[in-house]
């Protein structure tokens, strides 16, 4: 049995622990670096003022993306449908529509959405069709995320099911859905963070989101490396905690 | 289950065309960017507030309306005028000719001096200070301009034959200057005496103005009614009591302050 004491630098070194530590240090250190060279008197005080209005933001940003992810998943869902459907149409509807939005930048989808596809149809609601847009460009990405999961049950396990007639009810709840969680969950989770990440873009419709209030906050006194730093940060307050929760999840469902 | 879910769409989408923008004919939408204070911002909790904000709201009162204050993007203004989402523009906007095409202005109400940032490393090399004027400025070959796009800014060093870059963002726009990788950025006086206060070190404010350039309210062209009443709005700023010494009343300190040199005056006077 070894002891703390028994155990070399080597060792040490080569501690899981200790290495991510290192690995935190390395790049706050980097970033440390960035904040010298930048600027003399590193301060969020102008920021103070503005604090519930980048809470604020910060909350129109988690609503808006989950929002954002259902009805992302619902769609995706319908197109998935779709694209296993006997309607030929339909395979070749959702295959077009595929290439389109996987061809347009988030950025122009928004703007496109926002202000020609709403004022052609009188709505002037700009932060829906925002959100509109959002959720259609995530669309193709679930329905693949659909389309990965459910092939994974084989012809056998259908067969097995129909076998011992299993209710619909059953069959998700015991056979279908536990394999098929596992291997939904680390791209749904990936896509809800590209949403999460993507928020940010609607702030060019002028919506309260974070990227938005920061970008607020700065203009009076253009505090550029504290604002961008405070918003990189948020962000990560955000989307860190879902990768982990993503992987503590595909652990506790593993098979 | 698959039925559900593609009924759950149906709804969503009628959701979502049926959520037109039922604008109400009384209220007065009116359009700017809240990211230019002190005349188009926003306080710590998103309301509205400034010297056009002010503005608005008084003529909403002159014409007996109830009033929106519409938080634009200043790219989307005119398209959103032209399409009908606002009804009117006070967003600090300039009268020039280009615009003309798109939209009706009104007279005049303020004239906004349009004054440089310029790099310090680049002022000292061609010996500018404070007080150098603008053919100094414009004596200088090969001096590097930016603008934001779509305004005078980029209009105004074009106008003389400069090559202007231009930026989307004013942010962006002083942070090129502050960085050296341009070397004039042309633009109104609070703008650019913001961007000389964070970064006092890296830039120095030209105060000799280009222009004067005029600052009018946007309609949608061949809306004479509304652009009656806000001429006629307009014109009663200078009378005692009018919008001006009210205006003065709440913003001289704020602008002595933030420009360190004038008042409401530096705006109103061409």
């Amino acid at each position: 049995m070894k002891t703390w004491v028994d155990t070399d630098l080597t060792s040490i070194l080569m501690n899981k622990t200790v290495s991510y530590i290192l690995a935190i240090f390395t790049i706050v250190a980097f970033v440390t670096i960035v904040i010298l060279r930048s600027t003399s008197g590193f301060s969020l005080s102008s920021f103070t003022p503005y604090k519930s209005l980048i809470i604020s933001g910060f909350f129109n940003t988690i609503y808006v993306s989950i929002v954002s992810l259902f009805g992302s998943l619902i769609l995706g869902f319908v197109f998935y449908e779709f694209s296993i459907s006997k309607s030929k149409y339909l395979i070749a509807f959702t295959d077009v529509f595929t290439e389109i939005i996987y061809g347009t930048p988030l950025l122009v989808l928004i703007v496109i959405s926002a202000f020609v596809i709403g004022p052609a149809f009188n709505t002037y609601n700009r932060n829906l069709m925002g959100i509109a847009a959002l959720i259609i460009y995530m669309t193709p990405y679930m329905k693949n995320v659909y389309k990965s999961a459910f092939s994974s049950i084989t012809e056998e396990q259908y067969m097995a099911m129909d076998l011992f007639g299993f209710t619909p009810f059953q069959r998700y709840r015991y056979i279908i859905i536990p394999q098929v969680i596992r291997i939904l969950m680390p791209p749904l989770m990936n896509n809800f963070s590209l949403i999460i990440k993507g928020s940010a873009l609607l702030n060019v419709l002028s919506y309260n989101e974070l990227y938005y209030a920061i970008r607020v906050a700065q203009s009076k006194t253009f505090d550029f490396v504290e604002g961008y730093l405070l918003m990189w940060v948020i962000y990560l307050v955000i989307t860190i905690p879902l990768s982990q929760l993503t992987k503590y999840i595909e652990r506790r469902w593993a098979l | 289950m698959k039925k559900i879910l593609l009924s759950l769409t149906v709804v969503l989408f009628i959701i979502i065309l049926s959520a037109c923008g039922k604008k109400e004919d009384d209220v007065l939408r009116i359009g700017m960017d809240l990211q230019y204070p002190p005349f188009e911002t926003v306080n710590g909790s998103n309301v509205p507030e400034g010297i056009s904000v002010d503005i608005a709201y008084a003529f909403g009162e002159f014409v007996g309306r109830e009033v929106e204050i519409v938080n634009t993007n200043f790219l989307a203004i005119i398209p959103a005028i032209q399409s009908g989402e606002i009804d009117i523009a006070i967003a600090s906007m300039s009268i020039t000719a280009e615009r003309e095409k798109s939209v009706d202005f009104t007279n005049p109400y303020f004239y906004f001096k349009i004054i440089s940032l310029v790099n310090d490393d680049f002022a000292t090399t061609n010996s500018l200070t404070e007080d150098s004027t603008i053919e100094d400025l414009l004596a200088i070959v090969g001096a590097r301009y930016v603008g934001i796009a779509a305004q005078v800014s980029v209009s105004i060093p074009e106008s003389y034959g400069k090559i202007v870059s231009e930026a989307t963002d004013l942010g962006t726009a002083i942070e090129g200057v502050a960085q050296g990788t341009s070397d004039i950025l042309l633009m109104s006086a609070n703008p650019v005496v913001n961007g000389y206060k964070a970064n006092p070190d890296d830039t120095i404010v030209v105060w000799d103005a280009f222009v004067a350039s005029p600052i009018g309210m946007a309609v949608k062209e061949g809306n004479s009614e509304l652009l009656q009443q806000a001429n006629d709005f307009i014109a009663t700023f200078k009378d005692d009591d009018g919008l001006y010494d009210q205006l003065k009343i709440d913003w001289e300190e704020v602008l002595l302050e933030n420009l360190g040199r004038y008042g409401l005056d530096f705006y109103i006077n061409e």
